[in-house]
């Protein structure tokens, strides 16, 4: 029998959520931050949604948001011209970061020793998190806003997107810029896959795919509407996207082919995630809510439970929550 | 809207289908005597349809995946982690040293921190007693400068409670203070 996708929506945030992250998989599960105009980033459990903690403390609306692969250490990036570093298990802050304008995307390395942000001022700083007080390193180049900044090949090299319409790979060391990418539209959104070495950029209504060594182009992909955030199954499967007009588009990697497509949300969607298993996806949208996704419809993982007609019928029937009738689109 | 669409759709078909019938089994002319007893015959369908409790169901026949609960929201007058939680209690350090902590001197300086954290805490608390019920004066982020009367603050002191706020607006009888708007406040002991 045909299951119709259910999203579980996660509230709390009175604004856009504009970023979200997962982090890896940790002995205690996975965990999500999302990002919020509010000024209130939260940390969620990652497989059900529940809410953990709010990070209190930035004085404006918070751009990026990012969870070390423990869990342990989350970094945000704020209007208020700052960059915070908090203690993911006490919600702690533990270290503020001035810059001189709005800060946009922050990124740990693998090992959480470093932090690199990109914001509203052009320039790429690292900060080494065991000295904070030292100067950080910075990288400059773009010649406008940068929207996104991350870590790529063994925390060698740096990938970032700019409102200048341009994709720069940047070699640590040497701080140069090693390839460039110019698209026609401003790049919404980037997300790095480490395993395969996988860059998924989105502009306009297009998704595209590059190596991340070589930023060659291995596919690229239109969508419906206009794209704001993309993000590919660990598996390398499906991936989805989702825009302006509200709905998720779920994808075949292999074939390019549009799989499903879902609405759910009030507002364009910001951003969209994988879990670090591949089982489920976040959205966050512009109504202020998160929204989780199955990737397989109808498996029981988390919070969805995998009910069979007779069981639905039963006395057992009072323990599920039956949620109301949503459109499919 | 969606239900009143399929009712109509149904009661079409269904008139279609009788209509159909008629027309196969009785010649033209007996159609418009036909015709003229549709609005009766709508009816009847109707109550046939109404009483047997038929209902039109979705051509696609698909069920929502059940869940078991809702994702948990944030507490309203607390920040979060929960320091009972398993994850807390494996990675947080304590602050509090052991009886067997590792160096005497490492030992010493952290419990020297911990009594004046501790001494610190309890003066701020102390304050926060004494303020209630006293006129305060609060400064603000913006060069804001207004008086209250202070009432309380919650767990966290995320925020605070106060009667008569004196604002260029007019004095509000009850007010909330976001804590991290205010810089600092000071009054008469």
């Amino acid at each position: 029998m045909a299951m119709r996708q259910t999203p579980l929506t996660c509230s709390g945030h009175t604004r856009p959520v504009v970023d979200l992250a997962f982090s890896g998989i940790t002995p205690y599960g996975y965990f999500l931050i999302s990002a919020c105009k509010d000024g209130k980033p939260m940390l969620r459990q990652g497989d059900t949604g529940d809410w953990i903690g709010t990070f209190l403390g930035h004085k404006g609306a918070v751009w990026g948001a990012t969870l070390n692969k423990e869990a342990t250490k989350a970094a945000t990036a704020a209007a208020d011209f700052t960059a915070k570093v908090w203690d993911a298990v006490t919600g702690d802050e533990v270290l503020t970061l001035a810059h001189k304008h709005i800060v946009k995307s922050v990124n740990f390395t693998e090992d959480s020793t470093c932090l690199l942000t990109g914001g509203n001022d052009k320039v790429l700083r690292i900060y080494d998190l065991g000295k904070p007080e030292a100067e950080p390193l910075e990288i400059a180049g773009h010649t406008s806003a940068i929207k996104k900044a991350l870590w790529c090949n063994n925390d060698q090299q740096i990938l970032s997107a700019a409102d200048d319409r341009t994709v720069r790979l940047w070699d640590k060391n040497t701080k140069e810029a090693v390839k460039t990418l110019a698209f026609d539209a401003s790049v919404s959104s980037m997300e790095y896959i480490p395993d395969g070495e996988i860059l998924v950029i989105t502009y306009g209504r297009t998704i595209a795919f590059y190596n991340a060594n070589s930023l060659d182009l291995i596919k690229a992909v239109d969508a419906p509407a206009s794209i704001h955030s993309a993000s590919l199954h660990p598996e390398k499967d499906f991936f989805v996207a989702g825009g302006d007009d509200f709905k998720l588009y779920k994808y075949d990697y292999t074939t390019k082919e549009e799989m499903e497509s879902y609405k759910g949300h009030f507002g364009p969607i910001h951003c969209v995630r994988f879990s670090p298993d591949g089982e489920l996806y976040a959205s966050g949208s512009e109504d202020g809510t998160l929204r989780l996704w199955q990737t397989a419809v109808g498996k029981t993982y988390g919070l969805w439970k995998c009910v069979l007609p007779e069981e639905l019928s039963s006395e057992n029937s009072e323990v599920l929550y039956c949620p109301p009738a949503e459109i499919k689109a | 809207m969606e239900s009143s669409k399929e009712q109509h759709l149904f009661e079409t078909e269904t008139c279609l289908i009788i209509l159909n019938v008629a027309f196969d089994q009785y010649n033209a002319s007996l159609l418009n005597y036909f015709f003229s007893f549709l609005p009766r015959l709508m009816t009847f369908i109707l109550e046939i349809k109404r009483s047997s409790g038929l209902r039109f169901r979705r051509v696609l026949n698909e069920t929502p995946v059940s869940v078991l609960r809702l994702p948990r929201g944030p507490e309203p007058n607390s920040r979060g982690f929960d320091p009972t939680s398993p994850r807390f209690i494996a990675l947080c350090p304590t602050t509090l040293p052991s009886s067997s902590s590792s160096s005497s001197s490492s030992g010493s300086a952290d419990e020297e921190e911990q009594r004046l954290r501790a001494e610190l805490r309890e003066r701020f608390l102390r304050t926060l007693l004494l303020m209630t019920g006293k006129r305060v004066r609060f400064d603000m982020h913006e060069h804001v400068r207004v008086h209250a009367r202070f009432g309380a603050s919650d767990i966290d002191v995320l925020n605070l409670q106060v009667c008569d706020l004196e604002t260029p607006l007019g004095v509000q009888r009850e007010a909330l203070l976001r804590s991290q708007d205010v810089i600092a406040c000071s009054f008469e002991v």
